[in-house]
């Protein structure tokens, strides 16, 4: 064979898709065999991307982000503060937090000395709880690296609601958006808070500003990595967020739940 | 350099992240990161700013539109999106039946010191400048025959046969110019290709 069409000397030209369709199908036939061809190819491939680099930058003319961003439909030349800032809810005057999955969780932590042995108990299903869902989280960020994909948690409404969320982390876990969807529409004076919650301390998070079918979306900032906190709930506040829930979830997850 | 382009891949998989929860910012700072690099690609396979215009605007819509579709696993932001130019401005070439002129194969000349506008964060443009350099550098080893063949394959969508009927070289010879042309620039770029 002439060495110009040994399938493994056209490895190079296959990266760049300058081979005819027998060449082609030659060299797919060496791929699908060789674990060394594949190499070869990533390889290729990846100074085929860098290739782009070796040519003079262009700048597009002045108008080029607003004609974008016009035909995207999105407002052009501002920052859409909705999404980008990250949370700083206000305090709001707000009515006395009724017993609720708040109260709840907070009790737990100050129970009397009698109390001390279901406490116990408690705090042990906790812990074990959470070393379950460190597990699940180092193993759902381990998948992430497998296939690509940026992990995930998911927010599941407690009263059977249409409604549903998702927080999309980072690689490294540091950050993350929070959507939720299919929210019913929050009363007037109101709107959806994301709460970051590790034992008895809850964090807030930035509050939502929905579209005509209950979708929003934020970018989370919190004061630790994203993937530290155990579990993630939405309620329902006054316009401008609180402090302290004060209200019962509508929506909440953790890493490693399933539905 | 292999560390700046570990936190740039880092730093594009946040912005699609993002992107993908509707996230507008972080639209607006891929589109200022990468506008004129995708540009020089789409311009120098049509040769029209007006035209290459539409081409990087169509592959923006698409990042917003479909940017659930990158696979990470496959290559980084960068490549997906030099090669997403890179195709559709060679389907464009085609379609429109305009003229390849085979003397215009644009590689930068290392010496032009060409540096992105990148979010007018000046260390990033250097960096960013200094990755081209590095690209730049190892395309001016080759020798000129051998930055043809693969100009013409790259920017023009040109197979190995069009290459050999456009230049009147064997097409034995095309192949093996692309062929080392392309282990030459591996080689250079090692610490750029893994």
């Amino acid at each position: 064979m002439d060495e110009s069409n040994d399938p493994k000397e056209l490895i190079a030209s296959y990266a760049l898709g300058s081979l005819d369709a027998e060449e082609t199908a030659a060299v797919e036939k060496l791929l699908a065999e060789s674990h060394s061809a594949r190499q070869e190819l990533a390889q290729y491939q990846q100074v085929s991307d860098l290739l782009g680099l070796a040519v003079p930058a262009v700048e597009p003319s002045d108008s080029f982000e607003d004609r974008l961003f016009s035909r995207l439909g999105l407002e052009a030349g501002h920052e859409p503060a909705a999404v980008a800032q990250p949370a700083a809810p206000r305090p709001q005057q707000v009515a006395e937090p009724k017993p609720s999955f708040w109260g709840q969780l907070s009790d737990l932590f100050a129970r009397p000395a009698w109390q001390m042995a279901g406490g116990l108990a408690m705090v042990m299903l906790l812990f074990g709880s959470g070393f379950l869902m460190t597990q699940n989280r180092q193993m759902s960020n381990e998948l992430a690296q497998i296939d690509g994909t940026l992990p995930t948690l998911q927010l599941f409404s407690s009263e059977n609601l249409a409604a549903t969320g998702m927080i999309v982390l980072s690689m490294d876990g540091i950050n993350g958006t929070a959507i939720i969807d299919r929210m019913p529409v929050a009363p007037d004076g109101h709107e959806y808070q994301l709460w970051l919650m590790n034992g008895s301390d809850v964090e807030p998070g930035p509050t939502f500003s929905l579209n005509d079918v209950g979708y929003g979306a934020r970018w989370v900032v919190s004061e630790q990595p994203l993937d530290s906190y155990e579990r993630f709930a939405v309620t329902l506040e006054p316009t401008g967020g609180s402090l302290e829930p004060t209200t019962d979830p509508v929506l909440q997850g953790a890493f490693g739940d399933r539905r | 350099m292999a560390k700046f382009t570990e936190e740039q891949h880092k730093e594009d998989l946040n912005l699609i992240g993002r992107i993908v929860a509707r996230d507008e910012a972080a639209l607006r700072q891929l589109v200022d990161k990468y506008k004129s690099r995708l540009m020089g690609v789409a311009f120098n396979v049509i040769y029209s700013k007006e035209l290459a215009e539409e081409i990087v605007m169509d592959i923006f819509v698409r990042v917003w539109e479909k940017g659930h579709t990158f696979d990470a696993s496959k290559g980084n932001l960068r490549g997906w999106l030099i090669q997403a130019t890179r195709n559709r401005s060679i389907d464009y070439l085609r379609k429109s039946g305009r003229r390849v002129d085979d003397s215009a194969v644009g590689w930068t000349d290392v010496h032009d010191n060409v540096i992105p506008a990148v979010g007018g964060d000046p260390e990033k443009a250097t960096q960013q400048g200094y990755l081209a350099q590095e690209v730049q550098s190892a395309m001016s080893q080759l020798s000129e025959d051998q930055q043809l063949v693969l100009g013409l394959a790259y920017f023009k969508g040109m197979s190995n046969s069009e290459i050999a009927s456009e230049t009147g070289m064997p097409l034995g010879t095309v192949k093996t110019r692309i062929r080392r042309g392309m282990l030459k620039l591996k080689d250079s770029l090692s610490t750029l290709v893994h």
